[in-house]
């Protein structure tokens, strides 16, 4: 994120879910977007969609801005009760020709790799054309399927999902001795299987 | 010597010449001095209207009457009826005769072909037709009723189809029948063969033509009544009038379709039926759209520096229409994938 402040800035940006800086889109192809977000929004309670089009320097540099634009975002037209931790933003560099989806911690359990890619290429198609406005909307279409899906698996089981995103624990039992080690050497009373010399 | 007789050709020529000449008007000198001193020009009578001495003058015609009120009046005379006569050679007895024409409307030998078309006619059908012949503009005297003397002269015997024809004007015409086809052949059916009888008529310029057109129409119709009353299928348009437009067949409307395929008692089940399918739909439609999807909320630690999120997703390229997505799918990075 360090590194993202010195090439973005690291300073809070106040903007709305939709921003086509790029001008990608007209008024209405933006207003049928919006509408296609309010209704991922109303299905997905948690959840909410953000979309942002501007020039970011190529794809490599895509990836970057998405992460830096997650976590310093504020967007002024989302509840406060969903953070960015429920964000699933889709960036669209306009001289590259790319875009991408980067998503908050919320969605971790959620959402693969895979299927991002899935929702950029159901969009693919549109995009050549210049039909950007569609091509959004029809990734958000592909994304609240793959949601929804999601969502009654995880219904039948939550565990899973919970198991995703938890810690391992043999890493968790390796932290605890280290700790405990560290404790026998400050007080000098042996710790857990350790012996003093 | 040839010159002398020369001289005295020219002569003598000369001599006729001026003898001829002498014939020829001259000048008078009172005429002359006229036209010399302007008081006359000569052909001016040519150009003026005056009547030239010697000629008698023209006679001036009067302008024609105009017409009196009396002839521009409506004749207020009545038609003239049938002379008293002829009533009784009309309407004393049942005519021997198909053909009734006491005043010798036809000819001879017109009566006689007339007459054998009807004739003929009795010969093929078991309904006379009988015709009374008037003249165009006659009136039957109204003492005269012929619904009554139909009734009296035609009750008994074979049946009988009564027509009072007035020559030249078929339009005109009136049937009567006898008293056991009034009861079977309606007023309407009635109208109906008088009616086609008449346009037939009307095709023909001539009043004997005229004639002929109406009674063979009528007879045909007349045929046409005879199987109507014998029970017989009568084919559609047949007893129709020409004059009348050949009725549309009736498409039976999608109301109408769907009141035969669907029977009286099952209306309203199935409007019950359809109702709750349409009701169902709608609700499932509805209750789609409230449903809202739910996740578990689980604790996920920060990465990278990043407080909100660090799921780094997919990137796809669009600059170039050759590069699918299959091919740009292995294009994450590991370092920047979550372990």
């Amino acid at each position: 994120m360090a590194d993202a402040d010195k090439v973005y800035g690291a300073e809070d940006l106040h903007l709305r879910t939709l921003s086509d800086t790029a001008g990608l889109m007209r008024r209405d192809e933006q207003g049928r977007l919006q509408s296609a977000m309010q209704r991922f929004n109303r299905q997905f309670p948690q959840l909410f969609v953000a979309v942002h089009t501007g020039s970011f320097g190529g794809m490599a540099n895509l990836r970057q801005f998405g992460f830096w634009f997650l976590n310093r975002a504020k967007f002024e037209d989302v509840p406060s009760d969903r953070g960015n931790r429920s964000a699933i933003l889709l960036v669209m560099d306009a001289d590259a020709k790319s875009a991408g989806i980067s998503f908050g911690y919320a969605l971790d359990a959620l959402l693969d790799e895979e299927d991002t890619f899935q929702c950029l290429a159901r969009a693919h198609a549109y995009w050549l054309e210049g039909r950007h406005a569609e091509g959004l909307v029809k990734a958000i279409e592909q994304l609240r399927i793959i949601l929804k899906k999601r969502c009654r698996q995880a219904r039948r089981d939550p565990a899973r999902f919970e198991r995703k995103v938890s810690r391992p624990a043999k890493i968790d039992e390796q932290a605890q001795k280290i700790r405990g080690g560290r404790r026998t050497e400050n007080s000098g009373v042996p710790g857990n299987g350790e012996e003093t010399p | 010597m040839k010159r002398g007789l020369l001289i005295a050709y020219v002569v003598v020529s000369s001599l006729r010449a001026s003898t001829v000449e002498s014939a020829l008007p001259a000048w008078e000198e009172a005429d002359r001095a006229a036209v010399k001193s302007g008081r006359w020009i000569p052909g001016s009578l040519l150009l003026t209207d005056e009547v030239p001495a010697g000629e008698p003058p023209a006679e001036k015609q009067e302008p024609l009457p105009r017409p009196t009120a009396g002839e521009l009046a409506v004749d207020p005379t009545p038609p003239p009826q049938v002379p008293e006569a002829f009533l009784s050679d009309y309407f004393n007895e049942r005519p021997k005769s198909l053909l009734i024409d006491p005043q010798k409307l036809l000819s001879s030998q017109q009566y006689r072909d007339r007459l054998a078309l009807l004739d003929q006619h009795a010969t093929d059908s078991s309904i006379e037709l009988i015709v009374y012949v008037f003249g165009m503009d006659q009136e039957i005297p109204g003492e005269v009723r012929v619904e009554e003397l139909t009734e009296r002269l035609y009750s008994t015997g074979r049946q009988a189809a009564v027509v009072c024809y007035f020559l030249g004007a078929p339009q005109r015409s009136v049937l009567y029948l006898s008293p056991s086809l009034t009861d079977t052949v309606s007023g309407l059916e009635q109208k109906r063969v008088l009616q086609s009888s008449v346009i037939k008529s009307m095709e023909k310029a001539d009043a004997v033509d005229q004639l002929e057109a109406f009674s063979v129409q009528m007879s045909i119709r007349l045929y046409w009544v005879e199987r109507l009353l014998s029970g017989a299928a009568i084919p559609a348009g047949i007893l129709s009038t020409n004059e009348e437009p050949e009725a549309k067949p009736m498409v039976p409307t999608a109301s109408e379709r769907l009141n035969k395929m669907i029977p009286p008692g099952w209306w309203m089940p199935g409007m019950v039926f359809f109702g709750g399918i349409v009701v169902a739909f709608s609700m499932n439609v509805w209750l789609r759209q409230r449903v809202r999807n739910r996740f578990p909320e689980v604790e996920v630690e920060p990465r990278l520096g990043g407080d909100h999120g660090a799921g780094i997703g997919a990137v796809i390229s669009f600059a170039n229409a050759s590069v699918s997505p299959a091919q740009q799918r292995d294009q994450v990075p590991d370092d920047l994938s979550r372990s």
